[in-house]
């Protein structure tokens, strides 16, 4: 599959789930946009510390490739073998969105977008690709992530923490609506 | 920084001058973070920053207004953003461009102040007569008396030192003259012209200034060895008397010998031996004056030579700040003076000293105001004949 | 002007400066080239004024503009026209520090350096280091993501905040936190610019001292073997805690401030700095050092103060440029690190052309360049000339895979190149998200992002993928 055909479906459709390799969602809807067949690597070189690829390869595949240069992800992520860089991102997780550099995304009007790059430092325009970490597929389609890779030397330990109970308030979620309706103006993201 | 001044003013002297200063500032703001008076308002206007662009602006000849004068005096003149300027901004000389530039835009009542507060303090004889209320401290110590071996000094006496804390006068000669130098003292009425530049009578200035060019000089030529000064605030004028002419002048390369022949007594006494000189058992904290960390840009030299005399030294915080004295400063804006003064008292006081030592008269004066600690100058704890006795 | 009689009213008067001769101090930030006074300035002690600016500028339609410390390089400082500055210089508090945790909560115009400071007796800092840590305050930080020179182990600005509360144009207090469910309105925050909220309060994380740093400095006889250097640690497996390069020119304007020691006659030098526990940094230092046997010179600080001193020049370096030319102009552009050798060749060829002169002194670990175009604002065209030479050296960056700004951020200075980084559909995104926070528009319009009339009158400059510019370089 190539980005073209995800376009043409998101185009065509009415409301659509996205699932990966539908790990965490359960799904109930007719119309599914499956990410895990769009996989693959697309950029690698392993000095820069950055890797580029497409949303439905798996975590443990990726895995494989950096450990062939000793480097690892920084962050952790749990069902390594059926869980897609996809799928992690839309949950998403901090230590994820800190280790997130750019992103290629279909948006709800069937837009093909880039957000962010390959390189370590970037602050031209909004960070898009950090927002969306945490999107649950709702806002749009992820096709490509491109993140940073540690040494394994370096290796952060996956962190416990005490979670935190996140303040709410009514202009925090009116916010929140007011982005959905940005990237998803007519609702096919569900 | 781009600087347009008028035709008229850029082929003076003064103008090539302050145009060549402007365009060195990149307004980076580096300068901000170190300046007490920003850290007093949080306000750029009273920031090194804000003031070069208040100088700026009045030299390419747009409104200058009591409102801009007031956060020119405010400017305490330490000098403190010139040892932070990576870019060697010389902020000092561009405010004196500008501080004579506003004196005649100046409200009448404001002149007739600065010119009645110079004429006292420059004349021994007023001062004089203030003693029996302003006095400090008085002489400790019978003078010590001993054939000259190494050389002939002359000593600054400075115009108030001799009235308010003549005993440092009195230990720098006694230390001098056990260190085997004859010591020779300026007189008091020739006083180094720094009150007069401060409060902006060039002219007043120039001609003490010129004066002490001429006698001092003569003195070099007949083999005196070094002038030494112990207020660095009288320092750092005479070091700088060479920015007070052009370079075409003749007194230029006068100044810049005499300038070169004046160090600070700290930085004299850092190349002799020491040794036979008394350490007290005090606990001290030492105050670096602008004049000296900032003005004649020698930072840590008194605390180095403290602390290789036996003396053990905490860190201060903000050491890097005023104290608020600055000349008449203390006069003229009391309540930012009286700020700075608290601030730098707390930080002094925190490892709680038993004395506080400093190298300029102004800032003992200021600092004593404030505490209950007695505050004096660093070369009393050398006082040769006090420490015998105590032995 | 109304606004300001409105103001003067509601506020103590000492806060609000107004008029043509007290506001020209604002007119501009770190970027002086650009100037432009606002109608006033109003220096909030508190929040509640900060409220009161909010609700008189909405009533009488007058933008505003957020200002730290004003040492912004990109202009998102500078005020606009019939604009009121909001200064949070005075908000320089440090609330609470709690070295269990290891945060600190700080009000927004507290400097950078001034929270390393005060959390030093716990033996933490506070990593994100700019160069202008002295003066920047963590607002502006918050507001551009901004960088350091140790970002490469230690992130940015982004990923050392733990929360912040921001004011809405509505004057709603919102508090977003890194643990926040859902989307990421924090990091989104990063890197606003002043144009999404106003942010009142930051949680920062702490960094707990390393056990041992090591800096070594290298000099290099030629600028390519000290660039691919740079490639060569990071193959090696080390990330170093700062690795940063100078040029021939910035290494002798620095000198001249600093007297740190560097070698003038070395065409460029690498600072690397290895920091951790004991044995790890000996290893690595090992290794670093057979690395650096193609440099020239080699020096391994000894002691703190020699340490100290070496980074100085560093962060002195643009300003001490200054001293050698009356104005430059810096820029920020960041590139995949195996390009850097190419890329300062280019920028060389450039500087020929424009009869401009540059020097580099940048982020090399992270492929931050930063090139400083040098000229005269005094000399006829030569403004013309370096915008024209920066805007040859942003299109390169892009064009090689890398991007126009890696820590200054656009402000009004490179709007231009957004044009060539972004297509309309991004752009379009862009000005969307801006009004889903403020509808008004009236929080620093008109910065950062680039009006899609502008990119269309500009010429479309967006690169496509299929065209490949600079094919003499090569791509991965
Ligand atoms: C010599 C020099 C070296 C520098 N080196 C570096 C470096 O190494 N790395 C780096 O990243 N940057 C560097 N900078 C750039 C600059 O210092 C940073 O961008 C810094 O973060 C700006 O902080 P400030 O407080 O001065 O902000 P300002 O310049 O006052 O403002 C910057 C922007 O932030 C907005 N803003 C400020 N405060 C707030 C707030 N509370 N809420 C919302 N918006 C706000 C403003 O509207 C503006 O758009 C350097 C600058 C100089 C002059
Ligand atoms: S001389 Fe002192 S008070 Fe005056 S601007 Fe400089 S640092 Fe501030
Ligand atoms: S530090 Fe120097 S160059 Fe920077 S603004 Fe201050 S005076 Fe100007």
């Amino acid at each position: 599959m190539n980005i073209e055909q995800i376009q043409q479906q998101v185009l065509q459709a009415k409301p659509l789930q996205i699932i990966g390799n539908n790990s965490q969602l359960n799904t109930h809807f007719a119309n599914t946009l499956n990410m895990s067949v769009y996989s693959g690597i697309v950029g690698y070189q392993s000095e820069e510390l950055v890797m580029t690829v497409k949303a439905g390869t798996t975590i443990a595949y990726i895995e494989n490739i950096l450990a062939q240069s000793d480097q690892v992800l920084p962050f952790a992520v749990e069902n390594k073998q059926s869980t897609t860089i996809g799928g992690a991102y839309a949950i998403g997780s901090p230590e994820l969105r800190d280790a997130v550099l750019g992103v290629k995304v279909i948006d709800g009007k069937g837009r093909i977008l880039n957000f962010g790059g390959k390189v370590m430092k970037n602050v031209a325009g909004y960070d898009v690709s950090r927002l969306l970490v945490g999107s649950k597929g709702q806002l749009v389609a992820v096709c490509e992530i491109s993140f940073r890779v540690l040494p394994k030397a370096y290796a952060i330990p996956s962190s416990t923490r005490a979670s935190i109970e996140p303040s709410q308030s009514e202009a925090k979620q009116q916010i929140k609506q007011n982005l959905k309706n940005v990237f998803d103006p007519n609702g096919i993201f569900i | 920084m781009q600087t347009k001044l008028p035709k008229a003013l850029a082929n003076t002297a003064h103008g090539k001058k302050a145009a060549d200063i402007l365009s060195s500032c990149v307004h980076c703001g580096f300068c901000l973070a170190t300046c007490p008076t920003y850290q007093l308002t949080g306000n750029e206007l009273d920031s090194p920053r804000g003031r070069i662009y208040l100088i700026k602006s009045a030299l390419e000849d747009n409104q200058f207004s009591p409102s801009s004068i007031k956060h020119l005096d405010r400017c305490l003149t330490c000098r403190s953003c010139e040892t932070t300027c990576p870019s060697g901004v010389k902020y000092s000389e561009l405010v004196g461009i500008g501080r004579e530039l506003i004196e005649n835009k100046r409200p009448i009542w404001q002149k007739v102040a600065r010119y009645g507060l110079r004429q006292f303090l420059s004349k021994p004889a007023l001062v004089n007569l203030t003693k029996p209320f302003t006095q400090h401290s008085a002489i400790q110590s019978p003078v010590i008396e001993r054939l000259a071996t190494k050389g002939r000094v002359l000593l600054l006496t400075g115009c108030v030192q001799p009235t308010l804390t003549p005993n440092t006068n009195h230990t720098t000669k006694n230390v001098l003259t056990t260190l085997g130098y004859q010591v020779e003292q300026t007189s008091q009425q020739s006083c180094c012209g720094a009150l007069d530049h401060h409060t902006s009578a060039s002219t007043t200035a120039l001609i003490k200034i010129k004066d002490n060019l001429d006698k001092w000089l003569a003195l070099i030529e007949s083999g005196l060895e070094m002038i030494i000064s112990t207020a660095s605030g009288c320092g750092v004028m005479v070091k700088d008397y060479p920015t007070l002419f052009e370079t075409d002048d003749a007194y230029y390369q006068k100044a810049i010998t005499i300038s070169k022949h004046t160090k600070d007594i700290a930085e004299f006494l850092v190349e002799q031996d020491l040794s036979s000189l008394p350490k007290k058992k005090v606990k001290i904290a030492y105050h670096a004056p602008c004049t000296l960390q900032h003005g004649q840009k020698l930072p840590n030299l008194v605390e180095g030579l403290l602390t290789k005399l036996g003396y053990e030294l905490t860190p201060i915080t903000d050491s890097h700040l005023c104290c608020g004295s600055a000349g008449t400063y203390s006069i003229f804006e009391p309540s930012t003076s009286k700020q700075l003064r608290d601030n730098k008292v707390e930080n002094l006081t925190q490892s709680q000293p038993e004395l506080i030592v400093t190298s300029n008269i102004g800032c003992q004066l200021h600092i004593s105001k404030g505490t209950g600690i007695p505050v004096k100058h660093w070369i009393e704890l050398l006082d040769c004949s006090a420490a015998l006795m105590e032995v | 002007m109304q606004i300001t009689q409105d103001l003067l009213q509601a506020l103590p008067k000492h806060i609000v400066i107004h008029g043509d001769e007290m506001t020209r101090p604002f007119e501009c930030d770190g970027l002086s080239m650009y100037r432009q006074k606002p109608l006033a300035v109003v220096l909030a002690e508190n929040i509640d004024q900060i409220k009161t600016v909010i609700e008189l500028c909405k009533i009488h339609n007058t933008p505003i503009v957020t200002r730290g410390a004003g040492t912004g390089l990109a202009g998102g400082a500078l005020p606009l026209e019939n604009s009121v500055v909001l200064g949070l210089s005075k908000l320089n508090k440090i609330k609470a520090v709690d070295p269990e945790a290891r945060t600190a909560v700080v009000e927004p115009g507290v400097r950078n350096i001034a929270i390393s400071e005060a959390v030093a007796q716990h033996n933490l800092y506070y990593a994100p280091d700019p160069s202008s840590q002295i003066a920047c305050t963590i607002g502006g930080n918050v507001a551009e993501n901004s960088g350091g020179v140790h970002c490469l182990k230690y992130g940015l600005t982004v990923h050392n905040v733990i929360s912040i509360n921001m004011l809405t144009i509505d004057g709603e207090e919102v508090t977003l936190h890194r643990d926040d469910d859902g989307i990421g309105l924090l990091a989104l925050m990063n890197g606003s610019e002043g144009l999404l909220g106003i942010i009142t309060e930051v949680t920062v994380k702490l960094t707990p001292k390393p056990e041992r740093v090591q800096l070594v400095m290298a000099g290099f006889d030629d600028v390519r073997v000290c660039a691919d250097t740079v490639s060569n640690i990071i193959k090696a497996g080390i990330i170093p805690a700062g690795l940063e390069m100078m040029d021939q020119f910035a290494i002798g304007a620095a000198e001249d401030f600093t007297h740190a020691g560097y070698p003038r006659d070395a065409k460029a030098l690498l600072l690397c700095e290895l920091d951790g526990d004991e044995q790890s940094v000996e290893q690595e230092l090992t290794k670093l050092l057979a690395l650096f046997s193609t440099a020239s010179t080699v020096k391994v600080a000894t002691t703190e103060q020699e340490r100290l001193t070496l980074w100085q020049g560093r962060k002195s370096a643009f300003p001490s440029v200054g001293r050698l030319s009356p104005d430059y102009y810096c820029m920020d552009g960041t590139i995949p690190r195996h390009y850097l050798a190419d890329v300062l060749e280019k920028i060389t060829h450039f500087s020929a052309h424009y009869k401009l002169r540059v020097a580099n002194v940048f982020h090399a670990g992270d492929g931050n360049l930063h090139p400083l175009i040098l000229y005269d604002a005094s000399v006829d065209g030569d403004i013309e000339k370096a915008e024209a030479l920066g805007t040859e050296i942003l299109k390169l960056c892009v064009d090689v895979g890398g991007s126009i700004t890696g820590e200054h951020g656009v402000g009004i200075e490179k709007l231009n190149a957004m044009c060539h980084q972004f297509t309309a559909d991004e752009l379009d995104v862009f000005h969307q998200i801006k009004d889903a926070f403020d509808y008004s528009g009236l929080l620093n319009p008109g910065k950062a992002i680039p009006t899609l009339h502008r990119c269309a009158e500009l010429g479309s400059m967006h690169v496509h993928n299929n065209e490949l510019p600079h094919p003499e370089l090569e791509r991965f």
